[in-house]
């Protein structure tokens, strides 16, 4: 089993031999943390090669003994959320309106999409990141600026929901 | 369909995503990065300037302005205003704590050995632990439910010449019962530092307990120290960014012995208190609300706990027992997925209400 602080060492000193053994270790967290804010996945690609590059330009900021997914989920996440607000400012403009694409509804196999869809944006956050991306509550309320009883409680409201409405949707 | 189960589906249908491998593509667009992608570009700024007259007649009005503002503080032989008057309601709900705190520790409070339990007996006896912990707080989410919105509070100059205040504020809790608490004190503003200190007195009926409070004149932040003598005080730190959050620890012989964070949210305009323990032999996570079942008010508590790696989720229901002389709390524990349980406690305060139960 690769360890990732052995792969952020190489990377720090820009040996990129084992960066696709990294990335495919974390891809899914950065890909979830960012497709249930923009729920297009072509955008999500584009996002999650933009999360990576950020990463890798700030490495030698990177702290190894640090939980990386967190810190790449936090990157991913902003870059979401800056798109999310820079796309609704570019509805008012009259031209961009034909430019920009319609909004994507999730494709019919994907039913991850669909189930958490049942869930507000802030359920979504935090069922993804500590079901999906398996990341602690301590560090999700990190993330999320929330306090830890918050994310508890929402997290707990969360899945009460998906037990109840998980059958209609699949 | 239980949480194992949920989570297993939703880790499956995750895994069923493809994501495509963009590595390569990344590293060759860092290897093609050159430096002058990464320059910062900024362009002068340009500034308005105005004319002398005018920027002389502004800084005098502003100078003006700013005296008038800041006269008060600089005049401490008559506060007009009480340094404490936008966090009012915080002040009120952290005195409620400290004092509630400090009387139920100094009791001994039981826990009935009347417990109906099948489930496995160290997960029920851990909640029922844990329970001894949340009892410190179920004064304050009474109070917090059963009172008046504004809580009825004064605030008024006592003593000129002293410079000492007082704020009077009532409360009533779930059986009715109402508590009138009288908060004496002096403050002080430096107004270099932004800061202002108050000292005084908390009076809850006949039982009078030292405070200090600090904070800052420019936030809605403060902490405040309620004694019960120098080496047993409750600390309660408060703040607010998109909650209102406090901070709750207790020390007893001068060591901290507990501490838990409890934030007020309104959500679809119900009141929703929660609390998670963050120091102390208690660990877990508790949402409370207040509903009404057969025209009584019932508590009802959401909670999350660790058990090793998993996290047990289930609801409490606390019910008003009222008996002869005391009442009780009825407590009905119902863990997701397993068998409910209950048992009784001592509630911190026996007097009776005065009116329909």
């Amino acid at each position: 089993m690769e360890r990732i602080e052995d792969i952020i060492i190489e990377l720090k000193q820009k040996d990129y031999r084992r960066f696709d053994i990294f990335y495919n270790l974390t891809k899914k967290q950065v890909y979830f943390s960012i497709i249930t804010i923009i729920k297009d996945p072509s955008l999500t690609e584009d996002l999650l090669q933009e999360t990576y590059m950020k990463f890798l330009e700030k490495i030698d900021n990177v702290d190894k003994n640090k939980n990386i997914s967190a810190y790449l989920v936090s990157i991913g996440r902003n870059l979401a959320i800056n798109m999310y607000h820079k796309r609704k400012k570019e509805v008012y403009s009259e031209e961009l309106l034909e430019t920009i694409p319609a909004e994507v509804e999730p494709e019919e196999d994907v039913e991850i999409l669909k189930i958490l869809d049942i869930l507000t944006q802030d359920e979504k956050d935090i069922v993804v990141m500590h079901v999906i991306n398996d990341l602690k509550f301590r560090e999700i309320a990190e993330i999320l600026k929330k306090p830890l009883g918050t994310v508890l409680w929402i997290y707990t409201k969360a899945m009460k929901k998906l037990k109840e409405k998980v059958g209609d949707v699949i | 369909m239980k949480q194992k189960e949920l989570k297993r589906l939703l880790i499956e249908k995750a895994n069923h995503v493809e994501i495509k491998d963009f590595s390569y593509d990344i590293i060759e667009k860092m290897k093609h990065k050159t430096p002058i992608d990464t320059m910062i570009m900024t362009q002068p700024k340009a500034y308005f300037r105005m004319k002398p007259v005018l920027t002389f007649s502004l800084a005098i009005l502003l100078i003006v302005m700013i005296t008038w503002v800041i006269y008060p503080y600089f005049n401490e032989d008559t506060p007009t205003r009480s340094i404490i008057m936008d966090v009012k309601d915080d002040i009120v709900l952290s005195s409620i704590q400290a004092t509630s705190m400090i009387e139920i520790v100094e009791t001994e409070l039981s826990v009935f050995d009347q417990t109906l339990r099948f489930g496995p007996p160290e997960r029920d006896s851990k909640i029922r632990d844990e329970f001894k912990d949340i009892a410190k707080y179920l004064q304050t989410i009474e109070k917090l439910y059963g009172s008046n919105q504004s809580y009825d509070i004064t605030d008024d100059i006592k003593d000129k010449p002293g410079n000492q205040r007082l704020m009077r504020f009532k409360t009533r809790d779930l059986v009715d019962h109402e508590d009138i608490y009288e908060f004496e004190y002096g403050q002080s503003v430096d107004p270099e530092k932004e800061t202002y200190d108050i000292i005084g007195t908390i009076k809850k009926n006949e039982r009078s307990f030292p405070v200090i409070i600090s904070g800052h004149t420019t936030k809605k932040g403060f902490i405040m120290t309620v004694k019960r003598d120098e080496l047993n005080y409750v600390v309660m730190t408060f703040d607010e960014d998109t909650l209102k959050n406090y901070t709750i620890e207790l020390f007893v012989l001068g060591v901290s012995i507990q501490k838990v964070t409890m934030t007020l949210a309104e959500i679809d305009r119900e009141k929703v208190a929660t609390l998670t323990f963050v120091e102390g032999s208690s660990s877990g996570n508790y949402t409370f609300r207040v509903i009404e079942e057969d025209r009584k008010k019932v508590i009802s508590i959401d909670y999350a706990l660790r058990f090793d790696d998993e996290l047990e989720t289930g609801n409490i229901t606390i019910r008003m027992l009222t008996l002869p002389n005391r009442i009780l709390y009825g407590i009905l524990v119902k863990p997701d997925g397993r068998i409910p349980f209950t048992f009784t406690q001592d509630r911190a305060s026996t007097q009776q209400s005065n009116t329909n139960l």
